[in-house]
Order: structure tokens, then sequence, then C-alpha cells
């Protein structure tokens, strides 16, 4: 357990890096622009709202949440791969990693963000956040259940001898399924006082880090296991 | 990576490493979870044990971590 859990951090070092450096380069000027709005709207409306942190501060602050949050992802990925691996130690560390990522991605990520699509900063109020929080959550709950089925409709489906092409289709069904479950969350009522293009550039980048960070994890940790394995049949030892 | 002893014949010492292990994950999945829940969650509830009330007011964790929290799609204000 301890080499996946090392294998993971080490992975998850690498994507929190790879998506804090795509986000501070690509997503960081956009939000600043929100950010400038955002100010410039409370100015006119007479409002002085002092800030914790500069801007400058809270690029660095991003840095060090994109890194905090690789790892830990990381970690939880290297701790779910080794209880997989321990129930099917055959399968290919590559294969393995891949379809955990792209199940986890699916589930933690892109369910939520179907439902509650991510707003730059400026959009939001304050007194609403507790709900929202509630709804981004029960979304994430639906997301993870639907992507532990994914997983196991997988599984079963192919144990059950499903041509590929029906069993391909059963998992969409299964991720139709979760998305439009979804939809029963009651609706995100917070106006959105910026311009179209400002938030289609915004959510188009937060789908890019989000890809990157899990895509990176995925990628890194399968190379990573890949390697170990390659390693162990050179030195013709048994699998752990 | 047991093999060295268990093959001198030390039961207790691949037991205990594996507890050893379990445990380390365990406490490795908590601290992530705690980790997940400051960057995107927290409104300042994990420091206002030691900071009091300013920690909800200036809500420093949410306030360092916003774009962060922005842009890979947590509520936010």
């Amino acid at each position: 357990m301890l080499t996946f859990l090392k294998r993971g951090v080490l992975a998850g070092v690498v994507c929190g890096l790879l998506a804090g450096a795509f986000g501070f380069l690509l997503a960081e000027p956009v939000m600043d622009r929100a950010v400038d709005l955002e100010t410039a709207r409370q100015a006119a409306a007479g409002e002085h709202v002092s800030e914790t942190f500069s801007r400058p501060t809270q690029h660095v602050g991003f840095l060090v949440a994109t890194l905090a949050v690789g790892i830990a992802l990381g970690v939880l990925f290297g701790v779910l791969y080794g209880l997989l691996h321990r129930a099917d130690p055959e399968q290919a560390p590559w294969q393995r990693a891949l379809h955990l990522g792209g199940c986890a991605f699916f589930g933690a990520y892109l369910v939520p963000f179907l439902r509650y699509p991510a707003n730059p900063p400026g959009v939001g109020d304050p007194g609403t956040i507790d709900a929202r929080a509630n709804s981004y959550l029960s979304a994430l709950a639906i997301g993870l259940v639907g992507a532990v089925l994914l997983g196991l409709a997988q599984r079963g489906l192919t144990e059950r001898g499903w041509r590929p092409s029906y069993r391909q289709l059963g998992l969409v069904a299964v991720a139709v399924l979760t998305v439009a479950i979804t939809f029963a969350l009651p609706d995100n009522i917070d106006p959105i006082p910026v311009d179209a293009g400002l938030i289609w550039e915004f959510r188009l980048l937060s789908f890019a880090t989000s890809a990157l960070l899990w895509g990176g994890l995925s990628v890194a940790f399968g190379l990573l296991g890949e390697r170990a394995a390659l390693r162990e049949d050179a030195c013709n030892l048994s699998p752990v | 990576m047991n093999s060295a002893n268990s093959s001198t014949g030390v039961l207790a010492a691949p037991v205990a490493q594996q507890a050893v292990a379990t445990l380390v994950a365990i406490g490795a999945v908590l601290l992530a979870l705690v980790t997940l829940y400051a960057v995107f969650l927290d409104q300042g509830q994990l420091l206002s044990p030691v900071l009091g009330k300013v920690a909800a007011t200036a809500n420093y964790l949410h306030e360092l971590a916003h774009d962060g929290r922005h842009l890979l799609g947590a509520p936010c204000h």
C-alpha cells in the first residue's frame, strides 16, 4: 500500500505543478480581468470592500492550492488504486490508472461542473454560498456514485461476456443517467453580471485546468506503475 | 518488500509492517480530505479554534485559495 501511496504523492506533485503552471499562465489573466470588473462594479455601487489578500498574494495562493489539491488527490488516487490492485493484481498499471483517473474525473469534476458550471470571481452572492455549497456537494456525491457504478459496470458486464459494443453503450447509459439525475437538484439562482464571452473563456479554462490535473495524475501514476512493473519483471520477482 | 523478513521466519514483523502501512494510509487519506476541505469548502471553520471570530470574517484559507477554488469549479463568492 505504501508503494502506491508514494506513487500517488509523486504523481500528485507532478499534476499539481502542471495544472498550477497552466492556470497561472492562462487563467490568472482572465481572473484578474474578472476581479477588475467586480471592483469597478462595487465602486460604481458605492461599496468599499477591503480584501484580505492582494491579487499577487492570491496568485501565489493559487499555486499553493493547486499543488495541495494535486497531492491530496494523488494520495486518494494511490489508496484507491492499491485497493483495486489487491482485488485484481493482474490488470496492467497503465490501463488501471487511466480507467481509475477517467472515472474519477467524470465523477469528481465533470458531473458537478455540468450541473453547476464554474463561475469567475465576481459571480456568486456570498449570502447564498451555503446553499450553493450544499447543491454542489450533492452533485459531487451523485457524480462519485456514478463513477463507482461505471467501474462496477465495466467489470460486471465484461465478466458476463457482453460484447464490447453493448458494454460500451451500457457505460454511456450509466454516465448519461448520472448527469441527468443531478438536474433534479435546485438551480443556481445567482445572477451573472458579466458578459458571456468572459464566462465562456473562464469555463473553458476551468475545464482545461481540471483535465490537466486529473489527466496528469493518471498519466504520471500509470507511467510510474508501468516502470515499476517492468523493473519487477526484469528482476524476475513476483509482484508483492 | 517483506520477503527478507518472512524468509527469516519472523512472522510478527510483516504483520506489524502491514498494520503500520494501513495506519499511514488512513492518516494520509484523512489529511488529504482535510486539505481538500480547506481549499474547496472552508469558510473559516478550520482556523476558528486558533484565531477565533476573525477566522470567519477574514476567511484566510478561502481568500488564499480563492482563485483555485473558482477555477476548479467549487462554489465561491
